[in-house]
């Protein structure tokens, strides 16, 4: 009888060697996958604010008749329009700014209300509004509050100052932040989210070129739902990114 | 060279046949006067219906890929869900195997009937990402009940040779389906204690093989 049941028990493991197999891989430890999913919000957020930045700086420098030579941008240009101090800037039918200055330009102290419309088809939304500083003619600050006016799947609102200046070398913008600060949500949340992501920049976020090239910026999320929160501070230093425990209360 | 082959085989597989024919051959002479007559006479030794029982392991299969991996996951986008996982991480999800468990009768030579139990399970766990704890198990586990009904197409005491069908339920605990087995190709050695290996498809699993015990129907 032992020895049927030793026959038994090494033929079933063989067999159970045999036909074990791995259906798919695992994932590897990352202990900082929390705070990179957090930064890749607050990127991705920064990111699409940066062509409203730039639209709203073209215009601007369109007006004040900003001399920067033939081709003053390697990036895209848009095709401007004027209607009864309303202006329209086109970028290739991917994005259209509808600005209304109310007759006056950001270094007169201007208000301007933006709406911003993507593709041919949809509806404009209004993004916010922009206020120039009397004087400073590459300076102005922006409250884009319409979460729903951003295209993609996380919402955000940011506000800002801004400095820029025209880089005659590499043909683009060099955009300085100060006192960032805005917050996400999930797309289809709108009065109740389940989470929520704030952030501000204690220090000016400096981008070159389109890239964000230093900062720091204080992100905390809170999930609605579990109760539970935390945060992470994310410093830019040479376009590198490092995570430090959080500062954001 | 390929016709020596087949020649050979030939010669191997007649041989084969002509051994196990020859076991239920009787031959017998009788010398009259004049004559002498050879009778051979083809006999079968008497059948005993047999209760026969069969533990066995399979590889993976259609319906057990579906079931046991990742069949549940919810491949939408989930900020939420990501975050509330960033701290942990999943180690591989590792198929243990189909492994079965029948009972038949046999009372004619040529036809079984019975039934089977299959389980198979795959697993996976969730560890923290700092401290390498496992924080969830994310084992999944099938297991199908079924009637089958087996054909022996070459009967012999010592081998046999067959094709089966099952067909009944199958559930991964979560919901009820009828599904079905079938051994498309199977042998087995040995009289009372034997071994057996089959091609099939279903729930059992492509390959399957496994020990089993055979013993006498108690004549009423």
């Amino acid at each position: 009888m032992r020895k049927y049941i030793s026959i038994l028990a090494v033929a079933l493991a063989a067999l159970f060697v045999a036909t074990s197999c791995e259906f798919s891989s695992g994932t590897d430890p990352d202990t900082n996958k929390a705070n990179r999913l957090l930064w890749n919000r607050v990127q991705e957020a920064l990111g699409s604010q940066y062509h409203h930045i730039v639209a709203v700086a073209q215009l601007n420098d369109t007006l004040r008749k900003a001399e920067y030579g033939n081709k003053p941008y390697k990036g895209e240009v848009p095709e401007i329009t004027e209607s009864n101090g309303v202006y329209t800037l086109v970028y290739a039918y991917e994005r259209t700014y509808i600005v209304n200055t109310l007759g006056k330009k950001l270094e007169e102290g201007g208000e301007w209300s933006i709406q911003v419309k993507y593709g041919t088809y949809m509806e404009p939304y209004k993004l916010g509004t922009v206020k120039g500083v009397v004087g400073e003619p590459t300076k102005f600050s922006f409250d884009f509050a319409d979460m729903y006016a951003y295209r993609g799947p996380y919402p955000c609102a940011l506000k800002s100052e801004v400095e820029y200046f025209y880089n005659v070398s590499d043909e683009s913008l060099d955009i300085t932040l100060f006192n960032t600060e805005g917050h996400s949500v999930e797309h289809y949340a709108e009065d109740h989210p389940d989470y929520i992501i704030e952030f501000k920049a204690p220090e000016p976020l400096v981008f070159y070129g389109g890239e964000l090239y230093s900062g720091v910026v204080d992100i905390l999320y809170k999930d609605n739902v579990s109760q539970t929160q935390r945060g992470v501070t994310v410093e830019i230093s040479n376009k590198f990114t490092t995570f430090a425990p959080p500062k954001l209360e | 060279m390929k016709n020596i082959k087949t020649i050979l085989l030939a010669f191997v597989a007649l041989c084969v046949v002509q051994g196990a024919v020859a076991q239920s051959r009787e031959r017998s002479v009788v010398k009259t006067d004049s004559t002498t007559v050879i009778t051979i006479v083809k006999t079968h030794s008497e059948f005993t219906p047999k209760h026969e029982i069969r533990v066995g392991v399979g590889t993976v299969s259609l319906p057990t890929l579906l079931a046991l991996n990742e069949g549940h996951n919810d491949y939408y986008p989930d900020f939420r869900r990501d975050m509330a996982n960033a701290d942990t991480y999943l180690t591989p999800r590792m198929f243990v195997g189909n492994y079965s468990l029948t009972y038949t009768y046999q009372d004619r030579r040529w036809l079984q009937y019975g039934g089977q139990v299959v389980f198979g399970s795959s697993t996976r766990s969730r560890k923290n990402s700092f401290t390498h704890e496992t924080v969830a198990n994310l084992n999944y586990y099938v297991l199908s009940v079924m009637p089958t009904v087996r054909f022996s197409w070459f009967y012999r005491d010592a081998v046999q040779m067959y094709s089966s069908v099952s067909l009944g339920v199958v559930t991964d605990f979560d919901e009820l389906m009828v599904w079905g087995d079938a051994t498309l190709f199977g042998c087995s050695f040995g009289r009372k204690f034997f071994g057996f290996a089959e091609v099939g498809m279903g729930m059992g699993g492509w390959l399957r093989g496994g020990i089993g015990y055979r013993f006498n129907a108690v004549k009423k």
